[in-house]
């Protein structure tokens, strides 16, 4: 709900039933001391004397009286009482004291016997109401004891009262709306200066601008948090590098002592040979982890940290290829590939595509058989789609896990048993690395008993 | 034109390695440890370039820039931080390809070699394997200079596999250069008839596991002409 109708909605339930009960109430006051001074005049008026005229001969009194207040001198014949008022009287056991006086009003009637000196009914037309008035007089006993005025009442008519209430009332809600407005405006202004991450400022010191204020100091300490937040990661991602690069450096020359000692050892010392080779498997594994933590990283860092250019598939597939090139010799296994003639370019990161190649081809090495076969199929299936295949014939992944391939630290038994060491992370970065760059990546069984993964894209033109 | 490539690394360890690594593939290495000292050096001469990045001194990237001012000589870099704007820096810069550390020493050679491998056109008809000879415009194959009957099919599918010697052709692609209505089951048919017809002195037709066939020659830079 608007802030203008939240101030007109409770000021309309609010207002007009208290307007109402105002006028209500002061129509009531009024009527009292209309009443108690009719009686009070009427006590008055009924003197010793009028008292016996009126015991006498009760209707010729009330006639005369009648008469001499619409021919007589004003003052006298008033006496609180307006020219039209009609009388009647009635004795203390409230009969009528003439036959021509009507039976008293049961409404009144009710009211003088329940103790009252007086009581009072409004009735007759609502355009011209009535006001009658019973009065007990001074005396209890004759035939004279109680005198009832009739007289015109138009203080019952109450229209005019009621429409001036309601039109005081709707005034009232328009000018509160009304007053509203400039701190509706006020509002507005601050909502649209924090929409935009703007400075915030306001000028006075109402509540608005006091808000105003609250949210100048709240988005400083958002933006300073948040560039706490931006060098604190800037940082971690600055040792990440530096201890990257750290650790790669020794790691490339410790791969390549051990590859100059694999070369040099005599074909004769078996054992020195085995370990020297567990040994650059051992560092082909740390090689890869780390590349992957690396990119790990960069994933879960999001977005911004896919830097998308044009990438150029056949050397990275052949840097892959030539990566693993040793490892599968040493294992027993044949590493083949085939790549296109022609330059073949998709858009993307190569830093992501490139270990998300090496992971796929890492994988099927890892877990072919001594004999065993690996290939690496790069071509162009359209004129704008590439397919990346990687098959090979070692032990396969059931037709019901293949799905699962891609998930985190997802292992089939078979690769715990093959590979105790490794933790179910290349597959998942091979997956994400599908994902955010909009590759499709197919996981099926191959005919030759192995497992066939395709990665397929959009490139290029050639 | 010499062999001669030029490694410009800073860490001594691995200085040593690339030196011995290119010189056991069979090439003539020089040595340059400090970017302000690599600034002048005299390029002509140089078939490639193996530059680190993180050097003392003037910058590798730096380097890379002077370089391309002044030659097109081929530059492999080496890098340490596995970042994507890294490579692609480099390579606006002009580098031809990188090698991301850790790497291992046959993936430097592969690359080194991928580049001084570029195929330099001695007549444009003629492609040479070996002992293999086969002229495009005459359709002819020799072997050591001897005539060898093919047929058409077998013609072309010898030319796809020369045409990229020592690497794996796919059968799709083979069904594709060579046979207008054939498959692959037909394939192996041809391809065996023409390791029949082929002498033992012409390089052999390798079966590749998974991909297809592959025109085997001996190991070494520049394995093929044509």
């Amino acid at each position: 709900m608007r802030l203008r109708a939240r101030v007109a909605l409770p000021l309309a339930i609010g207002v007009l039933p208290l307007v109402a009960l105002v006028v209500w109430a002061q129509g009531e006051l009024r009527r009292g001391a209309l009443v108690d001074a009719t009686a009070d005049g009427l006590v008055e008026r009924m003197t010793e004397r009028e008292r016996a005229l009126c015991e006498a001969d009760p209707a010729a009194w009330v006639a005369r009286t009648r008469e001499r207040r619409r021919s007589g001198p004003r003052r006298a014949a008033l006496r609180g009482l307006p020219r039209r008022a009609e009388l009647a009287v009635y004795d203390a056991r409230l009969q009528p004291a003439s036959p021509e006086s009507p039976p008293l009003d049961a409404a009144l009637a009710s009211a003088l016997r329940s103790g009252g000196d007086a009581a009072s009914r409004v009735f007759g037309p609502r355009q011209r109401p009535m006001l009658a008035v019973a009065a007990r007089m001074p005396w209890s006993t004759g035939r004279c004891a109680i005198v009832v005025v009739q007289r015109p009442y138009p203080g019952g008519d109450r229209r005019g009262v009621w429409l001036t209430a309601l039109a005081v009332a709707l005034g009232a809600i328009g000018v509160a709306v009304l007053a509203v407005g400039p701190v509706v405006r006020r509002i507005r202004k601050l909502t649209t200066a924090v929409a935009a991450g703007a400075a915030v400022s306001m000028d006075g010191d109402d509540e608005v601008a006091e808000l105003a204020r609250a949210f100048a100091a709240s988005r400083d300490e958002n933006r300073a948090r948040v560039a706490e937040l931006v060098a604190r990661d800037a940082a971690l991602t600055r040792f990440v590098a530096n201890t990257t690069h750290d650790v790669m450096l020794p790691l490339t020359v410790l791969v390549g002592h051990l590859a100059a000692l694999d070369e040099q050892l005599p074909a004769a010392e078996t054992t020195s040979a085995a370990t020297v080779r567990a040994a650059l498997e051992e560092a082909h594994y740390l090689t890869s982890l780390v590349q992957n933590l690396g990119v790990a990283a960069k994933l879960e860092a999001g977005e911004p940290h896919v830097v998308w250019h044009e990438v150029e598939f056949v050397p990275l597939v052949e840097r892959v290829v030539a990566r693993h090139t040793r490892i599968a010799q040493q294992r027993g296994v044949s590493l083949a590939h085939s790549v296109p003639d022609a330059p073949l370019r998709v858009r993307g990161d190569v830093t992501l595509i490139e270990q998300a190649v090496s992971n796929l081809v890492h994988n099927a090495v890892r877990y072919a058989d001594v004999g065993g076969h690996v290939a690496v199929v790069l071509e162009r299936s359209a004129p704008l789609r590439f397919e990346l295949r990687v098959l090979d014939d070692g032990p396969g992944v059931p037709e019901a896990l293949l799905a699962r391939l891609g998930e985190r630290g997802f292992r089939t038994d078979e690769a715990r048993s093959r590979q105790p060491q490794g933790f179910g992370l290349g597959l998942h970065i091979v997956h994400d690395v599908a994902a955010r760059l909009a590759l499709t990546l197919q996981f099926a069984r191959a005919t030759e008993g192995g497992l066939l993964v395709t990665l397929s894209g959009v490139c290029l033109p050639a | 034109m010499s062999d001669r490539v030029l490694v410009i690394e800073d860490d001594a360890a691995l200085g040593r390695q690339l030196v011995a690594q290119l010189e056991r593939a069979g090439l003539k290495v020089r040595w340059i440890r400090d970017g302000d000292e690599a600034r002048d050096v005299e390029l002509d001469g140089v078939r490639l370039v193996v530059l680190d990045l993180m050097l003392p001194g003037t910058y590798g990237l730096d380097l890379l820039r002077i370089f391309r001012t002044r030659s097109d000589v081929p530059v492999l870099v080496l890098t340490a931080r596995n970042e994507t704007a890294d490579k692609v820096r480099a390579l606006e810069l002009g580098a031809d390809d990188y090698v991301t550390k850790p790497f291992w020493p046959e993936e430097l050679v592969a690359r080194v070699q991928a580049r001084l491998r570029r195929p330099t056109m001695t007549r444009g008809d003629l492609l040479r394997v070996g002992a293999l000879e086969i002229d495009l415009a005459a359709h002819t194959v020799t072997v050591d200079g001897v005539a060898v009957e093919l047929t058409n099919t077998e013609l072309e599918l010898l030319t796809a596999l020369a045409r990229r010697p020592g690497a794996a052709v796919t059968r799709r692609s083979l069904v594709e250069a060579a046979l207008d209505l054939g498959t692959e089951r037909t394939l192996d048919v041809h391809v065996s008839r023409l390791r029949k017809k082929l002498p033992d002195a012409a390089p052999k037709i390798v079966t590749v596991w998974g991909i297809g066939y592959r025109l085997e020659v001996d190991a070494g830079v520049g394995g093929a002409t044509r």
